[in-house]
């Protein structure tokens, strides 16, 4: 029974690694990366740190995120073949944080 | 930057000035900008002396009548301009200012200034930056330029330190008396099925298993019992007497919000008992919870363990939570073959309903709460090989209920507020260590009202009046224990506050026991910042304890040991002193926190609790004038060494004394408490993968060597000393959108005290003792968890 049980735990967590092992090897295949900042309409409290970072990192295509000087801005880093501003602007609109300025990092323009 | 506000102000002194020298010429008291007045001044006196100027003053008095309008114009094109400050007069840039319901807003610039649009709606003005406290304004002249000042929000900084990953516990800086908040990041750090569980990446606090057999466990600080430690949940006192040896088993570590430990003597407010210290719990808020988590876990010794908390939101006043745990620790354990279970059987069933009511001013919090627990511990029946076992059962059932209800007099900057705290519990324990039954049902009330006022920003005062009842019905095999004791008092604490660079608090407070009469308690905190990174305390205080000798050790029943209990008992009378500097130094674009302390507690009087005289008896008496001391020092470093990543690292040495007498020889003797580890040290370290998908944590106990109680000189059945030992603690966490799996071991290595039951072949001989533990009584434990929840958005 011991061995059952530990068995499940360790098939449990290696789920959870293959699949980044999978997405690891996806990576090669990458396409552009690009970060946008997002500022939102009010300042980024604690709550609202703990929705972006539980909510954000899970969006499909996003690689990174880190939160601007001014106290109201989210920077996501993310693959431009897999998701948008559009679609990261709605991620934000999911969890009740409303985006009043969104523009991407050194002028780039999302094709 | 400073000079371009000035500026501003200067041209509108000059139009309010010089509208009214339009409208009458003689309103010349008019603020604030002196400079340019007095020139103004000068100039109409000038005229009415030297009337060639009339020209040349009414081209100027044209222009600033221009200017004026100018300036109406702009304030005409529906903006609201104004300017954000900090409290040490520098423009805050990218301040958010918005309209608090139609929620339009902009952000201040460079020079701090803002132009925000009227919405045209009778609205407030909300400013709010990272790390200052909000301001809410009230707009009375949309015309007039606003200067907004924002104060420093010392609490939230606390939180914001930390910009990419926040460390687990954090070291409350502006906090008066030492604090260290556990966050829950923290409490998820280790399996951490209890409060109990939940100290194992602290390096303050020590849990100890207290004997082989019931499963009690005996929290330490500053090398004290924890019998002197107060605990609170949600800032009121909480699991005193009977509830103790096992209370830290009483709080799921899925229910925690977070953990508030101080070290010293605490505030009086909350009594007079936090003699080593006080540890607050605080649940989760219904207002901010999720809606639903749930929290399941195993380990390979077959415990299981179900937590689940639900919030709903009635209306926007009302909020409640419910929560619930069960957790099965059923199977026998006995690795080491004497035949005892390695720790008892147990199984658990804990719910609370909590309520948050707010309207207006007036705040409210309900709260009920259930706890059922059976336990058996002895020798291993599972197999039924013995014949009339050694057994020992306990079974409880805890209810409580506890309300607060707070009224803010004013919320202004100057605050002003009274508030009533009721609690109240009745814990029954029904237990039987072999053949001896010991019964125990304890009724507690207490009630404190409390009373707060800043009179300034540099004065507060509190006062307030609280009473405590406990009542115990006791039954030791035939003898009964009966008793009451009623405690009302009532407190005034003053606190100085210099710009929060010094900081005074001074309380006392006095109370009657009907047990020992009138006792006065006095306690002075101290905090000094000399500069902005180094933070120094001290403080000095007493504190009081009613001492419940078998309530509080009735674990110690769990072997053959006499158990004899002097008459009249003292109450516990201490002082405690202690200075702490904290520091924090800025290096490679980080931060060291570097913490030294020293705490000193002398007892006065004291309930002596001896297994030294005599090896086959456990003996309670009074000190009367005898020495008992604890010291305390302890060194933390902390330092983040790249992002994702915590590192902490501790070392404290403990040196607690006492006097032991010997009752029948009359020889006393000053010896080191039993059973204490001389030493700890603690290295924990945690990674979180950038997008805080995945969690590595590793944390390493390095516990010392220390004494055992005098063993039978002529027939010595332990060790005079233990040694030093090695506890490893790991974890990996996966995290998902709205769930996490875990997967942990507990003592990685092993490490056991191999045979924590003395004489355990024959528990009914004069030599049984299963209260010698001074390690680890499980070897290595690996467990796995799921953690699901609905967010609240």
């Amino acid at each position: 029974m011991k061995k059952t049980v530990l068995l499940l735990m360790i098939v449990a967590l290696s789920t959870g690694s293959t699949s980044t092992v999978y997405a690891q090897k996806k990576e090669h295949k990458q396409k552009e990366e690009v970060t946008a900042l997002f500022t939102l309409n009010e300042e980024i409290c604690h709550n609202c740190k703990r929705k972006i970072e539980g909510y954000l990192p899970f969006e499909k295509g996003v690689t990174a995120l880190a939160y601007g000087d001014d106290g109201s801005t989210v920077e996501v880093t993310y693959r431009t073949d897999r998701t948008d501003t559009l679609k990261l602007q709605k991620a934000f609109n999911k969890i009740k944080l409303e985006v009043v300025e969104t523009r991407l990092e050194k002028q780039q323009e999302e094709k | 930057m400073k000079e371009k506000a000035l500026l501003r102000i200067d041209v509108a002194g000059i139009c309010i000035y010089s509208q009214s020298f339009i409208d009458g010429l003689h309103k010349s008291e008019l603020h604030p900008a002196k400079g340019q007045i007095h020139h103004l001044r000068f100039t109409i006196a000038h005229y009415r002396h030297n009337p060639h100027l009339k020209d040349m003053l009414q081209r100027y008095l044209f222009s600033l009548l221009l200017f004026t309008v100018s300036l109406h114009l702009t304030a005409a094109d529906n903006k609201l301009k104004g300017f954000v400050y900090d409290s040490s007069n520098e423009p805050v840039i990218g301040a958010n200012i918005y309209w608090e319901q139609s929620k339009k807003g902009t952000t201040s610039n460079r020079e701090g200034f803002f132009e925000i649009e009227l919405t045209g709606k009778h609205e407030h003005l909300i400013v709010t930056y990272t790390g200052y406290i909000a301001q809410s304004l009230h707009i009375h002249d949309v015309d007039e330029e606003l200067t907004v000042i924002l104060e420093e929000d010392t609490q939230l900084l606390d939180e914001l330190v930390i910009s990419r990953r926040s460390p687990g516990t954090v070291t409350q800086r502006d906090a008066l008396l030492q604090t260290q908040r556990v966050t829950r990041g923290e409490i998820h750090r280790a399996a951490c099925c209890n409060l109990g569980e939940s100290f194992e990446t602290n390096p303050s606090v020590d849990v100890a298993y207290s004997d082989a057999a019931t499963g009690a466990k005996q929290i330490k600080l500053l090398g004290l019992a924890g019998t002197y430690v107060q605990m609170l949940t949600e800032n009121y006192p909480n699991f005193r007497g009977v509830a103790s040896p096992f209370g830290m088993d009483y709080i799921p570590g899925a229910w925690m919000e977070g953990i508030y430990i101080s070290k010293g003597t605490s505030s009086v407010k909350n009594g007079y008992e936090a003699l080593a210290g006080q540890i607050n719990v605080e649940y989760k808020k219904p207002q901010t919870m999720d809606k639903f988590s749930l929290n399941l876990f195993g380990s390979d010794a077959l415990r299981m363990e179900a937590n689940a908390d639900a919030s709903i939101h009635l209306n926007e006043g009302l909020t409640t939570a419910l929560f619930a745990h069960y957790s099965d620790d059923t199977q026998p354990h006995d690795r080491n073959e004497d035949g005892f279970l390695d720790y008892p059987k147990t199984r658990q069933l804990n719910l609370m309903n909590r309520w948050n009511h707010e309207a207006g001013k007036y705040v409210a919090q309900y709260g009920v709460r259930y706890v059922n627990e059976q336990r058996e511990g002895g020798q291993d029946v599972t197999h039924g090989t013995i014949d009339d076992p050694y057994t020992i059962s306990l079974a409880t059932n805890r209810g409580e209920f506890y309300t607060k209800q707070a009224y803010v007099l004013s919320a202004d900057e100057l605050a002003e507020s009274a508030a009533l705290i009721a609690s109240g519990s009745v814990h029954d324990q029904q237990s039987r260590y072999d053949l001896t039954p010991y019964d125990v049902t304890q009724q507690n009330l207490y009630l404190s009202l409390l009373y707060e006022k800043d009179f300034s920003h540099m004065h507060n005062l509190s006062t307030g009046l609280s009473l405590n009842h406990d009542g115990f019905e006791e039954h030791l095999d035939n003898s009964s224990f009966n008793r009451d004791e009623t405690v009302l008092g009532g407190y005034v604490q003053y606190a100085f506050n210099l710009h929060n660079k010094f900081i005074l608090q001074g309380g006392i407070r006095a109370d009657h026991s009907s047990r020992y009469g009138f006792f006065v308690t006095p306690r002075l905190h101290l905090k000094y910042n000399p500069a902005e990174w180094v933070h120094l305390r001290g403080s000095l205080g007493k504190g009081f304890r009613t001492a419940n000798v078998l309530a509080e050790n009735n674990y110690l029943l769990a072997s053959s040991r006499r158990i004899e209990i002097a008459d009249h008992l003292d109450q516990e009378e201490a002082w405690n002193a202690g200075v702490n500097a904290t520091l924090y130094i800025p290096a490679g674009g980080r931060e060291i926190t570097l913490t030294g302390e020293w705490y000193h507690t002398r007892f006065l009087s004291q309930v002596v609790v001896d297994v030294d005289s005599d090896p086959h008896a456990i003996r309670f008496y009074n000190l009367q004038g005898g020495r008992s001391y604890s010291n305390s020092a302890q060194v933390e470093l902390s330092y983040p060494f790249f992002t994702g990543f915590t590192f902490t690292a501790a070392y404290r040495y403990t040196r607690s004394m006492s006097d032991y007498r010997n009752g029948v020889t009359g020889e006393t003797r000053f010896l080191s408490k039993p059973l204490l580890n001389d030493y700890k040290g603690l290295v924990t370290t945690s990674y979180q993968t950038p997008l805080r998908k995945w969690q590595f944590d590793l944390t390493g106990q390095f516990n010392g060597g220390g004494r055992m109680p005098t063993p039978d000189s002529s027939n010595p059945l332990w060790e005079e000393q233990f040694d030093p030992f090695t506890v490893v603690n790991g974890q990996v966490t996966r995290f998902f959108r709205n769930f996490s799996l875990y997967l942990g071991a507990e003592n990685l290595f092993d490490f056991r005290q191999e045979n924590p039951i003395i004489d355990a072949a024959h528990p009914r001989s004069d030599n049984f003792d299963a209260t010698m533990v001074w390690g680890p009584v499980h070897g290595r434990k690996v467990y796995a968890g799921l953690r699901y929840n609905i967010p609240r958005y």
